[in-house]
Formats: C-alpha cells, structure tokens, sequence
C-alpha cells in the first residue's frame, strides 16, 4: 500500500497565512531560488530538471526538460506559468495557489533564470479572484524580499512577474490561446504546426507555458535534487509527487498527494475512503473530464501517465472524478459534452459545429428521444472532428469523453434508446468488460466496439 | 522552382507559394473557405485539409493554406482521410445553414453551393433545430445575414490586415460565435463593400446588390474603374444594358483584390444621369435638339467662322481626363489638322479626398481615371492657360471633350466660356458645359467606351464597352472623326487598336504597346512589359 507524501502539500507552520513570506521562508522556502541563482550555472539547471525526468503537470504528461530544450535560441523569452485551472473534476492547482503561493513563484523564479528569461506572467483563471489579490500581495512580499526585481540576490540577475488575470474562458488555458489571451486578443488557439510557443510565443518571442504545478515542482527538483526526486514514482513512467484531487461519490473528496505508483483503487478506497453509501463503483475518469472513463476492471492501474495511458486513457490533471452505480452515464455524459459544447471557442468548423451537435443528440437520448441510428452518428461525428480541428479541445473534452464513455457504456446507452426514457441498469449489465472493446493506439480516447460483441450487446 | 509529388504524379511548381495557389496554378482545386489569396491565412474552415509526407513514408494531416512549397514535398490530396474530412467538415457547416439557396444573393457563385456539390453527402443525418440568429445591418453598405455565416473570418481580417480599421469581430463564443461590430461603430470604411466579394457564402451581402436578378443570368464584362486615378481593375455585371454590380477584378500591380466603395457604386450615379438623346443646337438663344447632320453643319461652319477671324489659333481644344487615350489623342490630331495648331488644355474636376489603406491599397484624389493618359496625347497647358486665352482674346473658339458627370463649372469658368464665339461641347448629359455650348454632342460614358486609360502610376489599361451608348448618342472618337471629314481631314480607323498603334509611333513613353501587351493587366508606359510595377 502506497504511503501519502507531503512533499508539495508539506504543512506551514499552525495558524500562519498561506501567503506569509515570512512563515514560508521560516520552513526553508526560496531556500531553492538561493541555491540555484548563487550556486548553480543556467546549464547545470537545465540538466538537473532533465535528470529529475518531470514531465508537465499541465494534462498532456509532456517532459517539462524537452520543452525547455525546444526553447529558441532568441532573446527576450517570455515565462507563462498557466494557471488558468478549467478542467471539469481538477482543482490541484487551486489547492496550490491557494495554499503555497511562494513556492510557485520560487518555481517561476528558477525557471526564468535557467533560460535567460526576465519577464514572466502568472495568468490566473478569472474566476479565482481571491487567489489573484494573494498572487499579487505574494509577488509584492517576494520583491520587498530581492528575489523579484533588479540584481536578485546580488547575483545580477533581472526579474519581473506579473499576474494577469483568466479572459472566462476554458481555452484561455490552451496555451497559445493563453498567449492570444495575455496579448489582449481572443483566445483562438493558434495553428501549430509549423510554430510551438518555444519558437514564436508571446509578442512573437520563445515563450515557456508551464502549468503552475510544474512551476512548484522545479523548486521541489532543486530544494532536494534530481537524484532524490526521481526516487518518488518510477524512472521509467512518472517521476516525483504528483496531486491528485478526487471529486465525485468518494466519501472524502480532497487533494491526495503521492506518487505516480499509487494505483486508482488505492486512491479511492484507502486516500479517499471509498465510495459513498458503499455503493459499488460504476466509473471513474482519472485526469479531468478530458481523461477516457475507466471502468471497475481497470482501476488496479498505477496512476503514471504511462501506465494509464496503455489503458487508452491519460494521465491528464489528475482530477480524479468517482461515480457510483447509482449514475447515469448518460447524464454524465451529456455533463461532460454540455460543458466542452459551451467553451468550445468556435474558431474551428469541426468543434464548432460538431461538438454542440453531439450535445443535441445526447440530451435528445437522455430525454427519451434516441433514436437507433443515434449511437452510431455519434461515433461517426466524433470520427469527423477527431484530428481535424486547430487544437487538441476539439477532442479532449469534445471527443474523448463521448468516444469512451459511449462505447464502455454501451450497453446502458441501448437501454436509454430502447426504452424511451433515462434508465439506469443495474451495474453489471451497463458497461462492457475489456475484452468487448479496444483502444486503438496511440492516440487516448481513440476507443472502438468489437464487433460481434457489440452486435450482441446492441 | 521546387518539384513536389502529388498524388505520386511530380509537378514542378514556384518555392515558396502557398499549396493552395500553387495547385491551382496546376489546376488542380483545393476546396477552402477561408483562405483568401489577398489575406494572411488562418486555417480555421478546416477544409482544405490535406495529407502531406512529414516523415519518411508517415503522412500526417496539414491545412493546405498554411503549407509554403519547398522542394520534395510530398502530398496526398485524394486520400480517404482527405476525402472524408471534406465531407465531415461540408456536413458540419451545412447543419445549421439555412439552405435558403432560391433567395440567397450567393447562389450560383457560392463556395457552399459548389462544394456541397463535390463533397457534400447528399442527404442531412441532422434532426436538432438550427440556429436562428437574427439578421444584422452592419453599415451603410453591408447586411450581415447571420444564419449563413460560415465564420471563416475572412471580413474581420480584411478590416484588421487590409483596411486597418477593425470594425468587425467575432462575439460570444463556440456554436453561438456571431460577426458583429462594436455598438455605435458601424462598418463604415471606404473599402467596406469588399467583405461582400469576399465572403465564400452568402452571409455578407452589399444592399445595393440584394434581390437584383439572379447572378447567373449576367453578362461579365472586364474594364476599369472610372472612379479615380487608380484604375482599379473590375469586372462588370450586366443585363438588358444595365449594370447591376461593379467586382474588382484582381491585379497585383494596381488594385490587388479590392477596389473603394465610391468607386464600386459609382455606375448609378453615370446610369441614372439624365442622358442625352440627340445632339443639341443653339437657336435663338435656346439649346434645341437636332439630327447629327444638322448639328455637324453648325459645329463646322461655327469653327470655319472663328479659324477665318483674326489671330493664329483662335480655336481651343480642350481633352478630358474621362476620354480615353485614343478620343484624346484624335482630339489632338483633330486639333492640329484641322483647326491649325490650336492651344490645349485639359478639363479636370477638382480633387477629391486621398486615402490609403493600410495595405497600401491607394484611393487617388484626382476623381478621374485618365489625367495621366490625356496630358500625354495632348501634352495640355493647363485649364488657367485656357482660361487666361480667352480673357485676352487669342482664344474665341473652343471644342471641348466634356463627359463628366461629376463636373460642374465656377462661376469664372462660367464667365470665360460665355465670352467665347463658337463653343463645341461633347457631353454625356446637360451639364453647366453644355449649357454654354453651341452644339452638343451627345457622347458615351466611361462604361460604354472602348480603349485605354493610363493610370497615376502610368500603367496603360483596357477598357470595354458594357453596352453602346444610347441610340442618339455615339462613341466620342467616331464624332471626332465626323467633324474631321467634314473639315477634310481624315483620321483614320477609329478603332481603338489601330489608333493606339498610331500613339505608339507618336507618343513619348507609348512606343512597343499594343493591345495585345497590355492585356488584361496593364502594360506599364516608358517600355516596361505587363505586370512588372509593384504597387496595389
């Protein structure tokens, strides 16, 4: 059994403000930010966050050290910390703005330096409006203390932050629609290829948009080391701590943190309690709505982004979203399709037109006005918009979630259409076991019906 | 030059060039919606999507309008995954359109229409409501007919990367995305009337154009703006001797794609003047019309009159900037054979409001369209020379090309003409010229004329007739070559071929042009061939 960690989430002392400078330097904080202006070159800095092998705690579990090494060789670069926190189910970076504020701007000043950066922007969901007054008064106390500002430290480094607030948008968090965002544009995602933020970003400079976890870790890296650091978790999945939220029917929701081995059940049953009224577990989606549903069979999977996503599913943010036997997939569906229909941008003709009719059909299901032909569309308009659009919204949110939650829960969906009203069948007749379907790698979410089975469960 | 492979056939097309336009030079049709040659591309319609070689022997999925050529490109335009994304990205844009193709403005030129037609599916799997937004009145020229909007966006980049004045953006967002302006700031710009030609569907519609005949029923005719001294390049649409609708017509070297507002809807102000219908003759003090013959013998023995006073050059001859080379250029043989080396001058309305846009697309102050071309057949003194003539009495005769709708006369000028013995006016309606004439002939308005106008830049351009002048009136050359016989001078053919090649023989700058040269792009003065200035 896999022991909680209190790396990120290590107490302040009692009764102390979260934003305290004083209190969080009291417990060795911008101990890593002495470290790395005073005693470490920018290249030394580089080869311990590739060592410490982190990948990106944004979703997509990309090696934070390979995009830093992306990063053009142009001057000025810019630094985005994303904290634009939208994912339905996610709320970790909330946790972290909210209780650890330092140690994200430690994070964001270690940054900055190992890539020559001196302007840098936190860019905080809208919508946290208290956690934007702290962030300010934060970056106010960190510049009273040198680590912001001219000459850091005496070391002559230069600095400045900025936070900014989110434009209310879900695809403000995409990061070149954060960079659309911050340059006071709508924030249409921009086309990539032929041009990623590392090479033309921000005001047309390199520009590294790292999620604000992310940010927290690379001061973790440096406080205890890359050697120590890729002890937690394993070396060859997922290193370091990583924060998982749990949310939904568990009996105590809440931040856990530990590493990447821990598996799902443990993280239901042991961190979370388990399921509320010891019902049984219907489903669960194990990164943010955007992470493809797993069902009961598959939650003795560790929680690496590498693990789940053999499973077809990803790692994502690491919201994890219990549901019970007693839901309806096909209202949690449709939550999850209503939710990527409203905050699609509308840029892109596939997302735009292709995501809100999905939306239609599934509520036309759930009001008991599915017709036969229905599931099928469904896959197809999915099949249309998978790959096609300007960014990945299209379909993470838009087309993974209908794509794996239809075809694992098939047979409950049937039901739905068959009897003309929003049925919950008992468990063990609503989803299909493993062997009934299969992902189709390498993209997540890319999950299709074998056939005869699915003749037979139609 | 870079060869490419698509489809496994090799095609050797110009490095650099977007995919779109460099397979279109090869024939070959990329469906878009949203890339437009004269706009940055964007990439959002997602249907020009095509599979191209990224990795040896791995083909991935690119949006041909962002794709610039380099050598050994590889791609797949025909692929299954090409094919099926066209017919998914047709089915998502036609889910919520109207389909109100019998009353839509675009039907007939419709990308909508034609790629429905090549990769639609025929039949529609969507049972939900559509979207009903309302319909919006965007500026004094544009009505946004918000159902059929695609949102490619090509009207919001025309006004940040063309115009430069952004009045149009897109609000809210996803599904319920809509074009809109900012309340209060209307799409208000001199080249507004551009977002219409531009938009693929029928969503951006001009009112002047709106519930006019159906599109397919007109004739095309190729000439030039007579709006100012650009000469934008455009196209007519015409029917029963009617215009209906002025588009640019692209030329890289002195409109691109666009052309101003005042010049677009510039046709109703020549077509619905008043014309006239058969010459005029002064009797009794009274302008009273007559036939041709009549208004010939008093025009010749008018002139004879003042040529057998005293002095030189008693008579004057003055061109007109709205004539084109070959009228001015006869007007100066004219002048010269037959009236003994009289004085010119040139007759110009006063200048306008310049403007450039931040493309650098240039709306000239001169509001006439062949100041250039007509100072250099005549190598005119200046309209105060004219004027001073005949203040001092050297002047007493004078024929002038007129023609201009927009002119009207100061009240010195007035003065002056009414000083003179003998005035021959040619003109398109009874303007303050015709007035104070002594005969007028009826002649054609810019759209009814054949020949070349030289722009500010000195590019020399074709115009066409739309129609012929109306049955009383005639073409300007052919009166000038009346009056020419009847004072025994003969020049020439009038057509206007054969007469630029006289000018080219005996103009400064004209020498080597021919029709042919000139083309449909203009051929610039001083020996340049076609298309060589830059500009637009």
């Amino acid at each position: 059994m896999a022991a909680p960690l209190e790396i990120l989430t290590a107490p302040l002392p009692a009764e102390t403000d979260p934003g305290d400078i004083d209190a969080y330097m009291a417990g060795g904080g911008y101990g890593a930010v002495r470290k790395a202006l005073k005693s470490m070159s920018q290249t030394e800095l580089i080869e311990e966050i590739n060592a410490s092998g982190i990948k990106g705690r944004g979703g997509a579990g990309f090696s934070t050290g390979m995009k830093w090494n992306l990063c053009a060789d142009r001057f000025p670069r810019y630094l985005c910390a994303n904290a634009d926190e939208s994912e339905p189910g996610s709320f970790k970076d909330r946790h972290l703005l909210e209780a650890k504020p330092h140690q994200i701007i430690e994070g964001m000043i270690i940054t900055s330096y190992a890539l020559g950066i001196n302007l840098g922007y936190i860019y905080i969901r809208g919508e946290f409006f208290q956690i934007i007054d702290q962030m300010e008064a934060a970056l106010e106390d960190a510049r009273k203390h040198g680590f912001l500002g001219a000459d850091i430290l005496g070391t002559g480094y230069d600095l400045e932050l900025y936070v900014h607030p989110g434009a209310g948008a879900y695809i403000c968090g995409e990061e070149t629609g954060l960079i659309e965002s911050l340059e006071g544009n709508r924030p249409y995602p921009r086309l990539k290829p032929p041009f990623f933020p590392a090479a033309i970003g921000l005001w047309g400079q390199p520009t590294i948009v790292n999620n604000v976890e992310t940010m927290a870790q690379i001061a973790t890296i440096v406080d205890m080391g890359a050697e120590a650091y890729k002890q937690i978790g394993s070396e060859d999945d997922t290193t370091g701590p990583r924060l998982f939220g749990l949310c939904g029917h568990v009996k105590k929701p809440g931040i856990y943190e530990y590493d990447s081995d821990v598996t799902l059940r443990e993280l239901i049953y042991d961190a979370a309690g388990g399921i509320r009224d010891d019902n049984r577990l219907k489903g669960v989606i194990p990164g943010g709505i955007s992470a493809p549903i797993l069902t009961p069979e598959e939650i003795d999977t560790p929680m690496g982004f590498g693990a789940l996503g053999k499973l077809g599913s990803m790692g994502g943010t690491g919201g994890i979203i219990v549901m019970d036997e007693t839901t309806s997939m096909v209202d949690a569906l449709l939550n999850a399709s209503s939710f990527a229909a409203h905050e699609s941008c509308g840029q892109c003709t596939p997302c735009r037109e292709g995501v809100p009719w999905m939306n239609d059909i599934l509520r036309r299901i759930r009001n008991g006005q599915g017709r036969d032909e229905d599931l099928d569309l469904l896959l197809d308009i999915c099949k249309q918009i998978h790959g096609h659009t300007v960014c990945v919204f299209g379909q993470a949110p838009g087309v993974w979630p209908v794509r794996t939650i239809l075809v694992k829960y098939w047979p409950e969906f049937r039901a739905c259409i068959e009897r003309k009203e929003l049925v919950v069948p008992p468990l063990e007749e609503s989803y299909l076991r493993p062997d009934q379907y299969e992902h189709i790698p390498p993209v997540p979410g890319n999950f299709r019906l074998k056939t005869e089975e699915a003749d037979a469960a139609g | 030059m870079a060869t490419i492979t698509i489809d496994e056939q090799q095609y050797t097309v110009e490095e650099g060039r977007n995919l779109i336009d460099a397979a279109a030079d090869l024939g070959i049709d990329i469906p878009h919606f949203c890339y437009h040659p004269g706009l940055a591309p964007d990439g959002n319609c997602r249907m020009c999507l095509t599979e191209m070689e990224i990795r040896p022997g791995q083909f991935g999925i690119v949006t041909s309008c962002t794709i610039r050529i380099k050598d050994g490109m590889n791609f797949r335009f025909n692929s299954p995954a090409v094919l099926d994304n066209r017919k998914g990205i047709m089915e998502f844009l036609l889910i919520n359109h109207p389909l109100d193709c019998p009353w839509c403005d675009q039907a007939g030129e419709c990308k909508l229409q034609d790629h429905s037609f090549d990769h639609g599916r025929g039949h529609s799997r969507f049972v939900e409501t559509k979207r009903v937004p309302p319909k919006k009145d965007l500026g004094p020229h544009i009505t946004l007919y918000t159902t059929r909007c695609i949102l490619c966006q090509r009207c919001t980049r025309f006004c940040d990367e063309i115009t430069g004045t952004s009045e149009l953006g897109v609000v809210q967002m996803g599904s319920k995305s809509e074009i809109a302006t900012f309340e209060g700031v209307p799409l208000d710009n001199r080249m507004s009337a551009n977002v219409a030609d531009i938009c693929p569907v029928g969503a951006l519609v001009t009112k002047d154009f709106l519930y006019k005949p159906r599109i397919w029923h007109y004739d095309k005719v190729d000439t030039l703006c007579p709006g100012c001294a650009t000469g934008c390049n455009t196209t007519l649409e015409v029917l029963h001797q009617k215009i209906y609708r002025t588009k640019p017509r692209h030329n890289e070297a002195v409109n691109g794609y666009w052309m101003c507002d005042e010049g677009r809807f510039c046709y109703h102000g020549w077509q619905d003047a008043d014309r006239l219908q058969a010459p005029l003759k002064r009797v009794d003090g009274e302008l009273r019309q007559v036939t041709w013959p009549d208004a010939m013998d008093a025009a010749v023995s008018g002139i004879q009159a003042v040529l057998a006073g005293e002095g030189d050059s008693a008579m004057g001859v003055v061109g007109s900037s709205m004539a084109t080379n070959e009228e001015n250029y006869l007007l100066r043989r004219l002048g010269a054979e037959a009236f003994g080396s009289p004085r010119t001058g040139l007759d110009r309305k006063p200048d306008g409001e310049a403007w450039t846009s931040k493309s650098g697309f240039h709306i000239d102050a001169d509001k006439t369209p062949n100041t250039r071309g007509a100072r250099d057949m005549l190598g005119a003194g200046s309209p105060e020379d004219i004027l001073r003539g005949i203040g001092d009495g050297t002047i007493r005769g004078l024929y002038v090309l007129g023609g201009d709708i927009g002119r009207t006369l100061s009240s010195e000028e007035t003065d002056a003409f009414s000083k003179l013995e003998f005035l021959v006016v040619h003109d398109v309606h009874r303007s303050d010229l015709a007035e104070l004439a002594d005969v007028v002939f009826p002649g054609a308005i810019p759209f009814e004329k054949n020949g070349t106008m030289t722009n500010a830049q000195g590019r020399v351009q074709r115009l066409s007739p739309a129609f012929p002048p109306p049955s009383g009136a005639r073409e300007d050359g052919a009166i000038l070559r009346y009056v020419g016989q009847r004072m025994g001078v003969d020049l020439g053919g009038t057509d206007p071929a054969g007469v630029l090649e006289e000018i080219a023989g005996n103009v400064d700058g004209y020498a080597g042009l021919t029709y042919d040269l000139i083309g449909d792009q203009g051929a610039m003065t001083g020996g340049e061939g076609p298309s060589e200035a830059a500009g637009g």
